[in-house]
C-alpha cells in the first residue's frame, strides 16, 4: 500500500496531465499517510494536499500543528 | 505550514508565528526529523506574506546572506518580489540582493566565457562585499577557460589593491 500511495503522489505532483480531480480512495489514502511513521511518506502526503488543496485534511493539520505548539510551551 | 494554508485553516497565522517563536527552541517539533531552522523561518514567513504579514521578512535577507548559491536560498529569492512590492522601505536594498543573486547565479551558468568575465567584474566593482571577493574567488578554481581565469585573478587582485587601505575589511580572505 505504501508503495502505492508514494507512487500515485509522485505522479500527481509531476504529471501535469494528469486528472484534477481526486477520487474520495485516493483522497484516504493520502489522509492516511499523513500518519504514517515515515517521514517521506508524509511529506508526500502534504505535498498532495498543498497541490490539491484537500480540504478533508484540515482537522488533522490542526491538530499537528496545535501539538507542536503545546510541546514547545 | 503550507499545508494549512492551502486547506484554508484559519488557524494559519496563529500556529505560523508560533511556529516562528519556537523553532529554534525546538526545531523537531513533534515530526521526527531536524529540518534546517532558517529554511524553516522563511517558508513560514512564505506563508505569512500570503496572509498579508510581512513582519517577519528579516529572514529572508537572514538566508540571502547565509547561503551564497541560488538554488539553497530559493525560498528567499521567491519572497523578494514581494517584498519589493509590499515593503516600500526595504525597495532598494531588496533589488541590490536580486541583482546579487542573479550575478552570483549567472557566473556559474553561464556558457560564454567573457559573459562570465563581466558578471566577476560586475560582482567586484559594482558590489563589492567582502562575500562577494569571496564568492568570485572560489569560483575561480572551477573557471574553465583559461585566459578568463587569468583575467578574473587579475580583477581579485585589482579590487584587493583598490580597497588596501581598509585592511581589516577582507583579513579573512586574502
Amino acid at each position: 500500500m505504501k508503495y502505492l500511495i508514494i507512487l500515485f503522489t509522485i505522479i500527481l505532483a509531476f504529471e501535469s496531465s494528469f486528472s484534477q480531480t481526486l477520487t474520495q480512495d485516493e483522497k484516504e489514502n493520502i489522509l492516511e499517510a499523513l500518519n504514517d511513521s515515515s517521514m517521506n511518506y508524509r511529506g508526500a502526503a502534504l505535498s498532495a494536499i498543498i497541490k490539491y488543496k484537500i480540504t478533508e485534511a484540515k482537522d488533522s493539520l490542526e491538530k499537528r500543528y496545535g501539538k507542536i505548539k503545546e510541546v514547545c510551551k | 505550514m503550507e499545508a494549512l494554508y492551502a486547506v484554508g485553516s484559519e488557524k494559519t497565522h496563529e500556529y505560523a508565528l508560533a511556529f516562528l517563536d519556537t523553532i529554534d527552541a525546538n526545531p523537531m517539533g513533534n515530526s521526527g526529523y531536524a529540518p534546517i531552522p532558517l529554511e524553516q523561518k522563511v517558508r513560514a514567513t512564505g506563508v505569512l506574506f500570503k496572509l498579508g504579514d510581512y513582519s517577519t521578512y528579516e529572514y529572508v535577507f537572514q538566508m540571502l546572506d547565509e547561503y551564497s548559491s541560488w538554488l539553497n536560498s530559493s525560498y528567499a529569492v521567491d519572497l523578494l518580489p514581494e517584498i519589493i512590492k509590499n515593503i516600500p522601505a526595504e525597495r532598494e536594498r531588496t533589488k541590490n540582493d536580486l541583482v546579487n543573486k542573479t550575478l552570483r547565479r549567472m557566473l556559474y551558468n553561464d556558457t560564454v566565457a567573457t559573459i562570465r568575465k563581466q558578471v566577476a567584474e560586475n560582482l567586484l566593482f559594482r558590489h563589492g562585499t567582502h562575500s562577494d571577493y569571496k564568492f568570485v574567488k572560489e569560483y575561480l578554481v572551477k573557471e574553465s577557460d583559461t585566459v578568463i581565469k587569468n583575467l578574473i585573478e587579475s580583477d581579485l587582485e585589482d579590487f584587493k589593491l583598490t580597497i588596501l587601505e581598509d585592511t581589516t575589511k577582507f583579513e579573512n580572505c586574502k
